[in-house]
């Protein structure tokens, strides 16, 4: 059954490329590359088709879809984090068999909530029969891994990771934290929720997601110092100075940690 | 790194004959996507990418040149020998010879690219080159084999460099805060102990204009809860010059001390060292001297005034990558303007320190001494001491430029004159922040 999804997929991205090919960019020297990767890719040149998508990648008019065809690539050569970077940071519209890939690379770096959430937001989408046979299992099999409550080791291992990856890669950092922060919910009492919370506040900041840090700590009921913080850079990202301006005041007053930084921002707040 | 760790020998024959006529931009567009897989370990991608860009352009020497290295290191007959070799030369301080041979495997594919990686990365650790431990090690870290410890060594090294500073705030419980830094001769108490809380700053910054030569000035204050007569607040400023030759290292340090202890000068201090390392693979053993001149800047100390020689022997093992055993043993001369408080003092002193993890590291260390005094007291009998001290100290790492401390200590010291009879136990905890750079 799996090589049947397999090849579901195969033809999928097989489809998708005939498509591109009949791309008037053919013409330049991106639209060449392109083409000559997502034919590498079709042959099973999975290295190939990275390099040639590498040199699409730096183009200034390189596609907003190439997470398409860079992700499956990346995933193909099992290098699963820099597939799920290029997933969750590409600018094209949602696809279906781009999120079926997502839901994979989040499948194989063990982010089982993140994949479960893909694979039944593609089922509710509606997949062809393959396919939604294939992500009707992935959701089963998490399902009953997570019949039990999640234990403190679990949401140990996801925040540590998260933790130990904030420095050098926080778009990945973010999803293990992200995943920790949904573990932890699942769990009958609260284990790292502040810590989690607001490390994952400061990656979300560190992407660019500052309305998802605003939704994620705006109401929590008894903020640490640093999600506090991360909630202000969020708001004064998104140029709301109502709710940035007491919160900044709020730390440069207490003289936190971020003081001199809050005070920096709060100069920078146009009034 | 595992998914790259097979051998690109299939990438190095003969780069395909193109009937098209050369496309130097579109070779150059190949060679820089090579470049940058071969600057981040990448080597199967790069080598292709080389490929494509001479099969591109058979005039581009530059990416001929660069999959010929890759092709060259891919290889090589035994890359486990060529790194056991190198590692072999690292351990026993030969870096620069260890160097040469990690860069040759670093450029290549295989299992033995990371570990190259790696050690190079402790390399440039080593010698305080930030910027190259980073890159180093954060591609060692891609590889699973290496991911927690590569990851660990990139803390240190992202607080390394040219320019380091760390700030240390830490409240501490004394149950005999009299015994300042320096006090004079050991145990000369003024009173009976009494228990404070005090908190201790530390500020310590350190400059390397070279690799040879450092700059370091540390100040240290500490502010007493109750006994405000013993608000202390100590600076030092310190130059040191790092000689080193394959496995032999050698330091020279001057370094100047100024305590102030409630707001009045109390000490200023003058001290040379000379310190020698030699590496043995899994041992270093080594011996140092220092001479130092004290003078207590208040009369009624002034009787302490005079110079200190001290010099120690002592080895480490590096017993795992993981645990080290420091043994030495010390011995000191005191000659005071008093000569009932001149001495001539021997003893051992152990230290372990050990990485539970890639966060948390402990060190425990005891200390054990006698000494003798010059000075015949009131009824003729010389005053003898023995001293005991023993530390415990905890380090986790919050990110990568926050460190949360801990510790303990105990000292002891009895001694035939009951009024150098004292115990004193330190416990403490606080936060370091550490940042290195440019």
């Amino acid at each position: 059954m799996r090589s049947l999804w397999v090849a579901g997929i195969v033809l999928c991205v097989a489809a998708r490329a005939r498509a591109d090919e009949a791309r008037p960019a053919a013409s330049s020297t991106m639209g060449r590359h392109l083409l000559m990767g997502v034919r590498a890719f079709k042959d099973g040149r999975y290295e190939e088709a990275l390099v040639e998508l590498r040199i699409v990648a730096r183009a200034p008019d390189a596609p907003a879809d190439l997470a398409f065809y860079l992700g499956p690539t990346l995933y193909k050569l099992g290098r699963h984090r820099e597939a799920l970077a290029t997933f969750v940071t590409s600018r094209a519209a949602p696809d279906a068999l781009t999120d079926f890939y997502l839901g994979e690379a989040c499948y194989q770096l063990k982010l089982y909530r993140k994949a479960r959430a893909v694979f039944a937001g593609l089922r509710t989408r509606g997949l062809g029969p393959v396919l939604d046979e294939a992500a009707a299992r992935y959701v089963g099999m998490i399902d009953a891994a997570y019949q039990a409550e999640p234990g403190n080791s679990t949401i140990d291992y996801y925040a540590d990771q998260g933790l130990e990856l904030a420095g050098g890669d926080p778009v990945v950092a973010a999803e293990y934290l992200d995943e920790a922060r949904q573990v932890e919910a699942l769990a009958r009492t609260r284990y790292r929720h502040a810590e989690i919370v607001a490390a994952l506040g400061k990656a979300w900041n560190a992407t660019g997601h500052a309305h998802a840090v605003v939704e994620l700590l705006a109401g929590e009921p008894s903020p640490t110092a640093e999600a506090s913080w991360q909630l202000a850079r969020a708001y004064a990202a998104l140029g709301d100075r109502a709710h940035a301006r007491p919160l900044l005041e709020a730390i440069v007053n207490a003289r936190a940690a971020n003081a001199a930084e809050a005070a920096a921002l709060l100069a920078n707040l146009r009034p | 790194m595992i998914a790259f760790a097979a051998v690109i020998a299939d990438l190095c024959a003969a780069a395909p004959e193109s009937l098209a006529p050369p496309d130097p931009a579109e070779s150059a567009a190949y060679a820089q996507a090579g470049d940058e897989a071969r600057r981040a370990g990448d080597v199967r991608i790069a080598a292709i990418a080389y490929r494509k860009a001479v099969a591109a352009d058979r005039d581009n020497a530059p990416a001929k040149d660069a999959l010929a290295a890759l092709c060259e290191a891919d290889a090589a007959p035994d890359s486990d020998a060529a790194l056991l070799e190198a590692i072999a030369r690292f351990r026993a301080g030969d870096l620069e010879g260890a160097r040469a041979g990690l860069v040759r495997l670093a450029s290549g594919a295989g299992a033995s690219a990371a570990s190259a990686h790696f050690f190079l990365g402790l390399i440039a650790l080593r010698r305080h080159d930030r910027t190259r431990a980073v890159r180093e090690l954060e591609i060692a870290a891609r590889d699973p084999a290496y991911t927690e410890t590569a990851t660990a060594m990139l803390r240190l090294a992202r607080r390394d460099g040219p320019l380091a500073a760390v700030v240390l705030a830490e409240p501490e419980i004394d149950t005999n805060p009299q015994l300042v830094p320096d006090t004079p001769p050991t145990g000369a108490l003024t009173g009976p102990p009494t228990t404070d809380e005090d908190l201790l700053l530390v500020g310590t910054i350190t400059a390397r204009p070279a690799r040879w030569l450092a700059f370091r000035d540390v100040l240290a204050w500490r502010k007493q809860r109750q006994l405000q007569e013993l608000d202390f607040l100590g600076e030092t400023a310190q130059a040191t010059i790092e000689l080193e030759r394959r496995a032999d290292h050698l330091s020279l340090r001057y370094d100047l001390d100024y305590d102030v202890l409630k707001g009045t000068s109390y000490l200023l201090a003058h001290r040379g060292t000379a310190v020698y390392r030699h590496d043995i693979g899994m041992v270093t053993v080594g011996a140092s001297y220092s001479l130092r001149h004290r003078e207590y800047l208040q009369p009624i100390q002034a009787g302490f005034t005079g110079w200190v020689h001290a010099a120690d022997l002592g080895a480490t093992l590096h017993l795992t990558p993981q645990l080290d055993i420091d043994v030495s043993a010390l011995g000191w001369r005191e000659l005071t303007g008093d000569p009932a408080f001149s001495d001539v003092a021997g003893g051992v002193q152990a230290t372990v320190r050990a990485r539970m993890s890639s966060r948390v590291r402990i060190a425990a260390s005891a200390k054990v001494w006698a000494a003798v005094y010059d000075g015949a007291e009131p009824d003729g009998a010389l005053r003898r001491d023995t001293h005991g001290e023993s530390t415990l100290d905890v380090e986790i790492d919050l990110d990568d430029h926050v460190i949360a401390v801990a510790g303990a200590s105990i000292t002891g010291n009895q001694s035939t004159l009951e009024d150098f009879r004292y115990w004193k136990l330190v416990a403490r905890v606080g936060i370091a922040l550490a940042f290195g750079g440019p």
